[in-house]
């Protein structure tokens, strides 16, 4: 699809391809209009210029515009949207039914795709008597039971349990694999996207701000959202005579690097950056003093916030953060050597 | 906790002055009156004008089928003077109730067949009946058993396609158009119907007695009023027969 | 045990009076009717052909025009809350008003319509010879035209306060508007849908002011309940009790007959 979707105030605007089997992940912040694209997609709502087009024929056009129930679409919403009225096998038949198939052959159809999915129990049950994990596949095969030419999952991960998801993620690039169809994700979460996409693109207040294989975005973030999404910090600077100044009165001294002289964005991995209690001696030229503004605790490390000179995030393994006995509101030392900054110029 | 229980008492209290201010019944300068529903207009001017030389009396009148009159005054409802269309539906009335002396006839009233103003259809005698839409009052109702009586001396047998609850229906009906003919009193007949005349042997001589119900100085001066000169003025420039 | 009995919420001691007394003023005249009731004369009750007829008339008029309503009501309903036409909201308000007018006059402004004279039953009588006024379908007009709003009125609100996600999913796996709407919605409305009908229902059962006035009153044809113990009232006090205990009992008995799992829903109970 290419072109633009207005929804009273708010307008997103972007160009999308994807190929049949292939997988890609729309993320971006909340309201960055990521849900209007599937929903453009979908058929709910039309395009105010541009097209979608499926295989070169079109679904949005000047002249021409398809129906969702007309679109062979396949959409798996956050909240799944599961109808209360029917049970588990008459939810997943329902799109077989209302394209015309016979009842008997419908629910043969929904109870092979349950099973598929591992839920062939529940069959018999209503959305109110199942699980967040048993409503979600019950949706998923919903979808997928019609063989659809276009896959549309809106954060599908977003309803269940913190606990359950890498599970589930599993499973559900399990399941996708096998479907020939166009997937478009859409996700907050970029482990999602690691899990089940290809590519990526990154939906920031109504326009793209990046798009690729999610190691490409790592490597250079171009905001700092994506930054933020791939876990590295983000400075924005001028550069001049191998320093970055940064706006926060910093300065940060960087290695070797193409960019000219001028606005940049110096990206910086957080396990590059080495914490000390007292000004460190030896080789690292850049050596800040910050505050310690707050600690997240994971499996194994630890991410510390800096704010200072410069603001950053700096990751440590658990034993490294406890020797240093230092806590949130404490002043610490941060160093990291030049060569560990990548520099880009900021377009 | 002064206030919770204010607030408690207080609706309930409201609620009870409600209901009995509307709960008032006739004092001695209202007087309740009870009419036959062919006497609606009649008994409207005599109120005026019976008002009109005792200002400090208010008349009320309530006019209805005479039957459904009767029924409210058995289960208690206060009335002064009643007025009823047959002297049956006065006879059940004098036994529901006691009255101040003995019901006398204040008019009498005929029948007539009523027809659209101009009679399109050229309706002449009570045979014709037969052949057109006809609507006629139930059975139940004085001016009803009147009709069954008349058409039956006419020996005119008549499908009607309505049998009304009042005889003010019968008149409404045929003056809408919907009906071609009807039953009704001669007092009936407005400006949007002519009246047919039945023969005088099959004619039904309606009488229409009148009783005091309370003795108090307003209920008796209004029965002089209305069965005296000026009543009697009243009511034969309505078309009402004197007895 | 205490402490839960505490921690339920109490209800104010107003609203217990107020709904009590309110309670009591509902239950009062049918105990009354019930205890004025005679019941020696109920068997000949039904021995009297004019009241057999008077019964039957009103179950069928009533039923049939439930029947209409549905057919009519809920499209009407599903153009007021879904569709861009325009006159919409007048369209809304008419219903409203019929509601609120005076039953005697809308028999009036129904003869004006469709009565021989009427702007459209005169031509009808003209063209084809059909006179609507008192005649049975009479009856059912008059009651259609008093209780329809109630269904267009209860299924409006419904729709327009229906979450569209579940037929937004419905669309996109290929249903078609009308296969989502009775797949779909219908279901999704069903109390407001079934209180609408049962609403309509009752209406239409105790209908009087429009039915006299358009339809009128013959025995077997048009003279429905209602009508029959008004007229009652006239002459025959104790008749007309019975009939009012009988219209009573057959609305309870239908009431509490339809299966709990409909109605139930419709006054509050969960599906």
């Amino acid at each position: 699809m290419s072109g633009a979707v207005e929804l009273d105030d708010f307008r997103v605007e972007l160009d999308l391809e994807v190929e049949r089997g292939e997988t890609i992940a729309l993320l971006g912040p909340n309201g960055a209009g990521k849900s209007t694209v599937l929903r453009a997609i979908a058929g709910l709502v039309a395009l105010a210029h541009g097209r979608i087009e499926l295989d070169g024929a079109p679904w949005d056009s000047g002249d021409v515009f398809l129906p969702p129930a007309e679109r062979r679409v396949g959409a798996v919403f956050q909240s799944y949207r599961l109808f209360d009225h029917l049970d588990a096998r008459e939810n997943v038949a329902f799109g077989l039914r209302a394209r015309g198939m016979r009842r008997r052959a419908a629910r043969a159809s929904a109870e092979a795709a349950l099973d598929r999915l591992g839920i062939a129990s529940v069959a018999d049950r209503y959305p109110a008597d199942l699980s967040g994990g048993q409503a979600q596949r019950v949706a998923v095969a919903r979808a997928l039971v019609t063989e659809p030419d276009v896959v549309l999952l809106d954060e599908p991960m977003a309803a269940l349990d913190v606990s359950a998801r890498s599970a589930v993620r599993h499973e559900l690039a399990g399941w996708l694999d096998g479907v020939a169809a166009c997937r478009v994700l859409v996700s907050h979460d970029p482990v999602d996207a690691h899990a089940l996409a290809d590519r990526v693109v990154v939906l920031e207040g109504g326009a793209v701000t990046q798009r690729g294989r999610l190691v490409d975005l790592a490597a250079a973030p171009r905001t700092d959202y994506v930054a933020d999404l791939v876990g590295t910090n983000l400075l924005r600077g001028t550069l001049a005579g191998g320093a970055l100044h940064v706006a926060g009165g910093g300065v940060v001294h960087v290695g070797a690097h193409d960019a000219p002289d001028g606005p940049v964005i110096a990206t910086i991995r957080p396990a590059a950056i080495a914490l000390h209690r007292e000004h460190p001696e030896g080789s690292p030229r850049n050596v800040w003093l910050a505050e310690v503004a707050g600690v997240d605790r994971a499996d194994g490390r630890v991410r510390v916030r800096l704010t200072g000179a410069v603001d950053l995030v700096v990751e440590v393994t658990t034993e490294g953060f406890a020797s240093l006995a230092t806590d949130v509101g404490d002043p610490i030392w941060a160093s990291v050597k030049a060569s560990e900054i990548g520099v880009v110029a900021d377009a | 906790m002064h206030r919770s229980r204010w607030s408690t008492v207080g609706p309930v209290v409201a609620i009870a002055l409600a209901l009995a201010v509307t709960a008032c019944g006739s004092s001695d300068d209202r007087l309740v009156v009870f009419a036959a529903s062919s006497l609606t207009d009649v008994f409207e001017r005599l109120e005026s004008d019976f008002e009109a030389e005792h200002p400090a009396i208010d008349v009320v009148v309530n006019a209805a089928g005479s039957s459904s009159l009767v029924a409210q005054l058995a289960e208690g409802a206060p009335v002064d003077v009643l007025v009823t269309a047959d002297t049956d539906t006065m006879s059940d009335a004098v036994a529901a109730t006691p009255t101040i002396g003995e019901p006398v006839t204040l008019v009498r009233n005929g029948l007539v067949i009523a027809v659209e103003r101009d009679n399109p259809l050229g309706i002449g005698s009570l045979g014709d009946l037969a052949d057109v839409v006809v609507v006629l009052a139930a059975p139940q109702v004085p001016a009803g058993a009147y009709s069954r009586s008349i058409l039956a001396c006419a020996g005119v047998a008549v499908d009607p396609v309505s049998l009304e609850q009042s005889v003010r229906s019968v008149a409404s009906k045929v003056a809408l158009g919907e009906a071609d003919a009807g039953l009704v009193y001669r007092t009936d007949i407005s400006d949007d119907l002519d009246a047919v005349e039945i023969p005088a042997e099959c004619q039904v001589a309606a009488e229409y007695p009148i009783v005091l119900l309370d003795d108090t100085p307003a209920a008796r001066q209004f029965l002089a009023f209305v069965t005296g000169a000026d009543g009697a003025r009243v009511l034969a420039d309505e078309g009402f027969e004197l007895p | 045990m205490n402490v839960e009995r505490r921690a339920r919420p109490g209800i104010p001691v107003p609203v217990v009076v107020l709904g009590s007394l309110g309670a009591v003023f509902f239950v009062v005249p049918f105990v009354g009717l019930i205890a004025r009731a005679p019941v020696r004369s109920i068997p000949d009750l039904f021995a009297d052909d004019g009241v057999r007829a008077a019964l039957v008339l009103s179950l069928v008029t009533s039923v049939i025009t439930t029947g209409f309503a549905i057919l009519l009501g809920v499209p009407i309903a599903w153009l007021l809350a879904r569709s861009a036409l325009p006159g919409r909201r007048l369209v809304r308000a008419v219903c409203t008003v019929s509601m609120v007018l005076p039953p005697v006059v809308a028999g009036v402004a129904l003869f004006l319509a469709l009565g021989r004279r009427g702007v459209i039953g005169g031509p009808l009588d003209d063209a084809f010879g059909v006179s609507l006024p008192f005649t049975t379908a009479a009856v059912v007009i008059a009651q259609l035209f008093v209780a329809m709003p109630f269904l267009v009125l209860t299924v409006d609100a419904a729709l327009r306060a229906l979450d569209p996600a579940a037929e937004e999913a419905a669309r996109t796996l290929g249903g078609s508007e009308w296969y989502v709407f009775l797949r779909v919605t219908v279901p999704s409305i069903r109390p407001a849908l079934v209180s609408g009908i049962v609403l309509t229902w009752a209406r239409a059962l105790g209908e009087f002011g429009a039915t006299i006035t358009f339809a009128g009153s013959l025995p077997g044809a048009t003279r429905t309940m209602p009508l029959a113990t008004y007229l009652a009232l006239e002459n025959d006090t104790d008749q007309a009790i019975l009939l009012s205990l009988v219209l009573v009992a057959v609305s309870f008995a239908v009431l509490f007959g339809l299966r709990e799992r409909w109605v139930g829903a419709a006054f509050g109970a969960r599906p």
